[in-house]
């Protein structure tokens, strides 16, 4: 299944191997969304990563609309990442690295808050889409993507004012961080992308705070 | 074997070394020997399910080629990292090759497994042509980066000659020249009756 893949994907981007498979712990019912989270299911989002600490457990799950993970698998992303799918590739990748992020970490007994999970998941899309199309139809989709990803962006509507300021900070920081990737190992006449993977999983394992003062000083 | 009928022989080797031979002098493709040897090597091991396809949880799978190249980018050891490519340009050149009726029902394109195949061997050869003993490894990496859309040709001729072409074929054979200017293709076309047309091709940039 494409979403294990993705998960895969991140994983090795990363190096940073989640146990438990995504498609365990995915939703496609958005009835079942509104059950556990009353505004999320009424939201209309096509993802969402549902968490809930019970007695020292962690309960998980992932949803994603089942119309665009049908459109997504039939566009083979894998193979072929374009201006038709990088909408849905980003938005299936940002709700699998929420999931790798948040297992990853409580693997280890490690905080994570929202800030930090969106702020990865940004990074984790330019990574992938980096990775993903640079080897697809001469890399055309590679230029301009950190403006398509950082630049055009655009919030859902009905965020609260606190929650779409805290996204627009991980993009933020997210874009100068990736930004900096782009300059330090993409912008040359030969690409150093296994120095760019090791740049990005040092960054992974840096916690929250560490992560936003490694990119406060870049 | 276009008929139908199950063919017997002693040894898989001994047989992907005749057709390969056959496949290659019908297409002007001159292999070195080590070179041969290799691809049929390559034939004879993944004519067993279990070393082409991955076991996973839900069963065996082929790992999308991204992943595997993105295993190769990542890997710690520069082992690691030749043998994610090697595995990498070796099942490109099969399905490539061997498979090419799989991308009739699929978008992706034959021209990417050629790309993804040609260049995994390509940095295969540069990291080995470093060392004494990778010198000789190497010269078969740069062979095979150097001739992969042939090859792919020569094993195209191989997998057809076990079936007889369908109308299926005719339009696989057409975008297949499309795509790749593949003179095989083109000459496969003639013979069915149909003459492709220069200023059909698109131009695909790799």
């Amino acid at each position: 299944m494409l979403l294990r893949e993705l998960q895969s994907l991140l994983a090795t981007i990363n190096d940073a191997e989640v146990r438990d498979d995504v498609c365990d712990y995915l939703i496609t019912d958005r009835r079942l969304v509104a059950r556990w989270h009353a505004p999320t299911g009424a939201s209309g989002t096509p993802e969402a990563l549902l968490v809930a600490e019970h007695d020292g457990a962690l309960a998980v799950g992932l949803y994603l609309d089942p119309l665009l993970l049908a459109r997504l698998a039939a566009s083979e992303p894998l193979a072929r990442l374009d201006d038709d799918n990088l909408e849905d590739f980003c938005t299936a990748l940002e709700g699998v690295s929420h999931f790798n992020c948040v297992a990853f970490c409580a693997a280890r007994g490690w905080s994570v808050s929202i800030l930090g999970l969106e702020m990865q998941a940004e990074i984790d899309k330019y990574a992938a889409a980096v990775l993903l199309a640079g080897t697809q139809r001469g890399g055309a989709l590679v230029h301009g993507l950190h403006q398509r990803l950082f630049e055009r962006v655009r919030f859902r509507e009905d965020l609260d004012a606190a929650l779409a300021a805290l996204y627009a900070k991980a993009n933020r920081y997210a874009a100068r961080f990736c930004g900096k990737l782009e300059e330090r190992f993409l912008r040359r006449r030969r690409a150093r992308v296994p120095d760019m993977l090791g740049e990005l999983r040092r960054f992974y394992r840096l916690g929250d705070a560490g992560k936003l003062r490694c990119i406060e000083a870049v | 074997m276009a008929d139908g009928t199950v063919l017997r022989v002693a040894s898989l080797e001994e047989f992907f070394r005749d057709e390969l031979q056959g496949a290659a002098e019908k297409q002007h493709l001159a292999l070195a020997g080590h070179t041969e040897h290799y691809v049929v090597n390559m034939l004879a091991t993944f004519s067993r399910a279990d070393a082409f396809f991955e076991p996973t949880p839900s069963g065996p799978r082929l790992k999308p080629l991204a992943l595997m190249l993105a295993e190769a980018v990542g890997a710690r050891t520069l082992a690691e990292r030749q043998h994610a490519l090697q595995r990498l340009g070796d099942v490109s050149l099969f399905i490539a090759g061997f498979l090419p009726q799989s991308f009739a029902r699929k978008l992706v394109d034959i021209d990417y497994h050629i790309a993804m195949g040609g260049r995994a061997y390509s940095s295969l050869a540069d990291s080995t042509r470093g060392s004494a003993r990778g010198r000789g490894i190497a010269a078969v990496f740069g062979e095979l980066a150097a001739k992969f859309r042939e090859l792919v040709d020569a094993l195209n001729e191989i997998a057809e000659a076990a079936r007889p072409p369908t109308h299926d074929d005719l339009l696989r054979l057409y975008e297949m020249w499309i795509k790749t200017g593949s003179p095989r293709a083109a000459g496969r076309l003639r013979a069915l009756g149909v003459e492709p047309a220069a200023t059909s091709r698109v131009r695909w940039s790799h």
